[in-house]
């Protein structure tokens, strides 16, 4: 006998008490940066020189004679005697809140604090002067961390100096929407300019090739996210004399010869400093990939390393070295492409290529035929950031430390030195 | 994605093969001691969308009115998963006879797959699948109507280390069809 009616009350009563929307729990969780406020007075206060001290989280490197001057990282500037590579030791730290780049020409070391640009007198190394302070020449709208959401800066609270993570979790019935807050990109620190800039004085320093310090005889260029700063440097006061638009997301300079090189998220841009130095003029635009992209250059050729990540634009899988012909500078030409791990920062000497990759070591590559660029040796076990090749020291930072290197033989690099950093050199201090 | 809808397809094909050549089943509602064997298709349909399982299922007709199975299914949700249930299928007859109503519960967890490459970076679970529900057998044939469940949660990495992570409970009328063989 059918018993239907058992069956059909279950499903009337089911049916009854039971929706049929989906459930849907979202939960974002993404990491934040808040600012870290300090007082115009304390901001003012608190530049000073004190004792050596270990780094935190090295930044931009300047070598100088036989000085290595270290930004750490919005904490100030380590002063390193390296007149012996193989033993370099600190000579002092230069506490400069809101530091990001450094530079050097002459006695005279310019570095930023947050918006202003300070001048030191370092005619003694080891005891550094303050001798000029220019507010405000920095715009500092977007210095917040690439690629990471900032909450806002409330100016009343004082001078932004630093910036805290923290991790944010949001829980949303349904589908969340974008995370609160304005998304921000800004400064990745660690910097290069250079010492083979035509119509250099003589005494200016080197550094690594993603600075956005650079300067060429009388003049100091800087970048921020979207301009070209020049200042008047003949004298220690520094004359801010131009600023101008370039692009956006601007990440590093690199002087070659009579021109800058600009490196920014989609293009390399190419200015002329030689017909005016104080007010550079663009000679060409060389458009690539989003992605972040330190560029160096030896001859006619430019070497640009794009590489994608937490900090870059969100483009994925653009890790690669480009090779642009630059011989014509109003048309630069693509002439390779090589595919690279996470390259950062990179420099060159003689066609001795290195390139920093990151958390993947350092690749040697063999530059001497720009159109066959050979990798020659891959030292994996080293995290790094940026380096200097520099008449046959190779400095390379990384957030582990300094590490220098021998490289008057490229096949056998010999390791000179370490100056740990962060983690490490507190466990040493243990 | 292909070689994982091969991999069931083929275990799918051998479980058919396997109960086509097993012991001689009992006919539908020919009394206990046989194998049952379903072949069933379903639709789930919900104010969030609707979509097509596949089902078969082999069990045992453990008496008059009891008999239970193990089962496997594709649900296609491409939400952005597709699930595939595995579950145990207890159904009790109503009554006696070649035509007759029964009640269903189908519960076991849902492992889950995703189709196409366009989520390059995802972590996905399946989970818990219950489905409640009632039916009428006429000889070969059935079909069925209930309520379906299945969660599955999944991690999607975005820019800048953020993680979305998104847990959902498909919440489905279900309306079925079965062939017994």
């Amino acid at each position: 006998m059918v018993s239907f009616k058992p069956a059909l009350a279950f499903l009337a009563i089911t049916l009854l008490f039971i929706a049929c929307d989906d459930q849907r729990t979202q939960t974002i969780t993404w990491t934040e940066f808040e600012p870290v406020y300090m007082s115009q007075e304390e901001f003012l206060a608190s530049v000073s020189v004190t004792e050596p001290r270990d780094m935190e989280e090295p930044g931009k490197i300047y070598l100088y004679d036989d000085y290595l001057f270290v930004n750490d990282v919005n904490q100030g500037v380590h002063i390193i005697n390296n007149s012996n590579p193989s033993a370099p030791y600190f000579a002092g730290f230069v506490t400069i809140p809101g530091n990001k780049d450094i530079a050097v020409r002459g006695d005279l070391l310019y570095a930023d604090s947050a918006g202003d640009l300070l001048v030191f007198d370092i005619s003694d190394f080891e005891n550094p002067k303050l001798i000029s302070r220019i507010k405000d020449v920095f715009n500092l709208s977007q210095t917040q961390f690439r690629g990471h959401p900032f909450r806002p800066v409330d100016p009343s609270r004082g001078i932004v100096v630093d910036w805290m993570e923290v991790e944010v979790e949001e829980v949303c019935r349904g589908d969340c929407h974008q995370p609160r807050g304005p998304w921000g990109w800004g400064f990745m620190t660690f910097g290069r300019a250079s010492a083979d800039a035509a119509g250099s004085t003589g005494s200016v320093g080197t550094g690594g090739s993603m600075a956005r310090f650079a300067i060429t005889g009388d003049q100091l260029y800087a970048v921020d996210w979207s301009n070209l700063v020049t200042f008047d440097i003949s004298a220690p006061e520094p004359v801010k004399r131009n600023q101008q638009g370039v692009g956006w997301m601007i990440e590093t300079i690199f002087p070659y010869n009579e021109h800058l090189f600009i490196g920014s998220a989609n293009a390399m841009y190419i200015y002329d400093i030689h017909t005016n130095p104080a007010s550079p003029e663009r000679v060409s635009v060389f458009r690539h990939a989003t992605a972040c992209d330190p560029v160096v250059v030896e001859g006619d050729y430019a070497y640009v390393t794009l590489r994608d990540g937490d900090h870059c634009p969100n483009i994925t899988g653009n890790n690669q070295l480009e090779v642009i012909d630059v011989s014509d500078l109003f048309n630069p030409k693509r002439i390779g492409i090589y595919k690279m791990l996470h390259p950062h920062g990179l420099g060159i000497d003689s066609g001795d290529l290195f390139i920093s990759e990151g958390d993947y070591g350092l690749k040697v590559m063999d530059a001497s035929d720009p159109y066959n660029v050979k990798e020659v040796r891959h030292i994996q076990d080293i995290r790094t950031f940026d380096v200097i090749p520099n008449d046959g020291v190779l400095i390379v930072t990384g957030p582990t430390g300094i590490i220098q290197y021998d490289y008057s033989d490229v096949q056998n690099l010999r390791e000179l030195s370490v100056i740990m950093a962060g983690e490490e050199a507190k466990k040493r201090n243990l | 994605m292909k070689l994982r809808k091969s991999i069931f397809l083929t275990l799918l094909a051998g479980v058919v093969v396997f109960t086509g050549t097993a012991a001689t089943p009992a006919a539908a509602n020919s009394g206990a001691g046989g194998f049952v064997r379903q072949l069933g298709a379903d639709w789930l349909a919900g104010n969030d969308g609707s979509t097509l399982r596949l089902n078969l299922t082999l069990g045992y007709q453990y008496t008059d009115r009891f008999s239970a199975a193990i089962g496997a299914g594709y649900a296609f949700y491409n939400d952005p998963v597709d699930l595939i249930p595995v579950y145990l299928d207890l159904v009790y007859l109503l009554g006696q006879g070649s035509n007759t109503a029964f009640l269903q519960l189908k519960s076991g967890f849902s492992r889950s797959v995703m189709r196409g490459d366009e989520h390059t970076s995802v972590r996905h679970r399946g989970g818990l699948f219950l489905q409640p529900g009632v039916g009428i057998r006429m000889n070969d044939m059935s079909i069925t109507a209930g309520f379906s469940f299945d969660h599955a949660s999944w991690d999607l990495d975005g820019f800048a280390g953020r993680v979305v992570r998104e847990k959902v409970s498909f919440r489905r009328i279900q309306l079925g069809v079965g062939y017994h063989f």
